[in-house]
């Protein structure tokens, strides 16, 4: 891989990195305690069951490694690491 | 040398953010990890272990830590082994279906800090800097065991960036809420 595709990725995960904060309200009242795969700023798997997802994203022809993958809280859910 | 982070609100809490971009052999990919200084140790999380398919079967257990998610997690060691042994533990696993502690036990490995997983970063000039660590990486097959809930409870939890990265890559942590603001700096 060359530098320039890797600065891409990064950018690329920036970007959607940011499209779930800023939708993160909105994301905890449609997807409370589910999983959300995103690429390029579009939801394009949901769902409680994190292999099943991963499962998805592949089938809709995504790779995994360049998806964003996050669990959904709900509102007043608050996660210690 | 300064690796901006990012302040952003995941998971309805702020969190500081450092984008990573694995360069593990077989195992390419985006990596949004959370710095956390009460982690010593950083621990690939269970699903960015799945999303970059990394190859359980090529490291070895070490101790599950506890804190993580209800009760202790299983945790491998990102243990890069020669091809030949590589080799040997495929075919084990094939014909005698051997479990990775009897490959353990086969080998007589034990854990080796030297073997690293590699990553890069992105400095604040935007190019990209290659750095490699020994790291904890969660041990999905064990997980799974105990069932699909075990699996979706430790998926919800994000690569973590722990203690360990900052010493081992002589990393200076700078946060400042305040200002929204946060970056590493690399000692000379």
């Amino acid at each position: 891989m060359t530098e320039q595709q890797i600065l891409n990725e990064f950018k690329e995960l920036e970007a959607d990195s940011s499209f779930i904060s800023e939708k993160s309200l909105e994301f905890s009242q449609k997807y409370a305690r589910k999983f959300v795969a995103i690429k390029d700023k579009q939801v394009i798997s949901v769902g409680e069951n994190f292999e099943k997802i991963i499962e998805e994203v592949r089938q809709k022809g995504f790779d995994p490694s360049q998806v964003l993958v996050q669990y959904i809280p709900d509102k007043e859910e608050i996660i210690l690491y | 040398m300064r690796f901006n982070l990012e302040i952003r609100n995941i998971q309805n809490s702020k969190r500081i953010i450092l984008p990573l971009f694995s360069r593990q052999a077989r195992s390419f990919g985006r990596i949004e990890a959370i710095i956390d200084t009460g982690s010593p140790r950083t621990i690939l999380s269970a699903g960015d272990a799945l999303r970059l398919n990394i190859p359980f079967t090529n490291f070895e257990s070490s101790t599950p830590l506890a804190g993580l998610g209800k009760g202790k997690t299983p945790v491998l060691l990102i243990n890069k082994k020669s091809q030949s042994q590589q080799a040997v533990g495929y075919s084990l696993s094939l014909q005698l279906e051997t479990t990775r502690k009897d490959h353990s036990k086969l080998w007589g490995i034990k854990p080796n800090w030297s073997n690293k997983f590699t990553f890069s970063l992105r400095d604040s000039e935007e190019k990209t800097n290659n750095f490699t660590m020994p790291l904890l990486v969660a041990d999905v097959p064990r997980i799974k065991k105990e069932g699909q809930d075990k699996l979706n409870n430790a998926a919800r939890i994000p690569t973590l960036i722990g203690m360990d990265f900052l010493e081992l890559n002589s990393f200076d942590l700078f946060v400042s809420l305040n200002k929204n603001s946060a970056y590493l700096e690399k000692s000379e």
